[in-house]
């Protein structure tokens, strides 16, 4: 596989640890600079039989009242990982793809999958075939936690990172990056 | 460059580092841009990584 084959793969599978930190190093390398920005090759590890949730915000707080609603609406134990901008919470128990499931959509307060499904269709297709640029994509993400909660799917007003919800749920699995951004990375249970 | 049949050799966790031979070469690289907390916390069972970009301003 060429570096240009991955690049427009824009993610790649590997069991191998050692061979995806190559890869994503190899490829950073040789990523051009434009107006002071490059696309950075992150490794992330991926996980399908727990229930993740990211925290954009070190409120505390809000990690708060992130946790106990999650006690409400999901009946797990989880491990809490502070990182530089935010929170990981990683459930203790591991779940089968049913109860990952109904854990999220419990959390969202959505009846189904297929309702989001739906919706995220004819968000789609309102994009067209408009090719994006990978900063724009990125600001499409930005919006997204405010056009879930407009669309109606989510009332609480408890600050964690939707589409990330969103694409584990989606996607049935939930990658959280073990690539460090600089040496002083923070990553601890807390 | 071909990223396929990268032959991992070793990992060295006392340097911190790792080896790959590809195509006659020795390549090292340092580990100590690993986060491995999850190692500790997750099973090791069926372990996938996934590689992604993501644009951000450089250091």
């Amino acid at each position: 596989m060429k570096p240009t084959e991955i690049k427009e793969m824009m993610r790649w599978t590997t069991r191998r640890k050692d061979k995806a930190f190559h890869i994503a190093q190899r490829m950073t390398e040789i990523e051009p600079t434009i107006n002071g920005r490059k696309t950075y090759w992150i490794v992330g590890r991926v996980i399908k039989d727990r229930v993740v949730f990211d925290l954009d915000t070190k409120d505390k707080d809000n990690l708060k009242s992130v946790r106990t609603y999650l006690g409400l609406t999901t009946n797990l134990q989880y491990h809490t990982i502070e990182t530089n901008s935010g929170y990981h919470l990683i459930s203790k128990n591991i779940v089968t793809k049913d109860q990952r499931e109904r854990a999220y959509l419990n959390f969202l307060g959505v009846g189904c999958t297929q309702n989001i499904k739906d919706w995220m269709g004819l968000k789609k297709e309102a994009r067209g075939d408009k090719q994006y640029t990978r900063n724009e994509l990125q600001d499409i993400a930005k919006q997204f936690g405010s056009d879930f909660r407009n669309a109606g799917f989510f009332k609480t007003n408890i600050n964690v990172d939707l589409l990330f919800i969103v694409n584990s749920l989606l996607r049935g699995k939930s990658v959280l990056r073990i690539s460090k951004k600089s040496k002083d990375d923070i990553y601890r249970i807390v | 460059m071909s990223f396929e049949d990268i032959d991992y050799i070793d990992i060295d966790y006392d340097s911190n580092t790792f080896s790959i031979l590809k195509e006659g070469n020795i390549y090292t690289y340092d580990l100590t841009e690993e986060i491995d907390l999850l190692d500790r916390i997750l099973d090791s069972d069926n372990v996938e990584y996934e590689i992604y970009g993501q644009e951000r301003e450089v250091r």
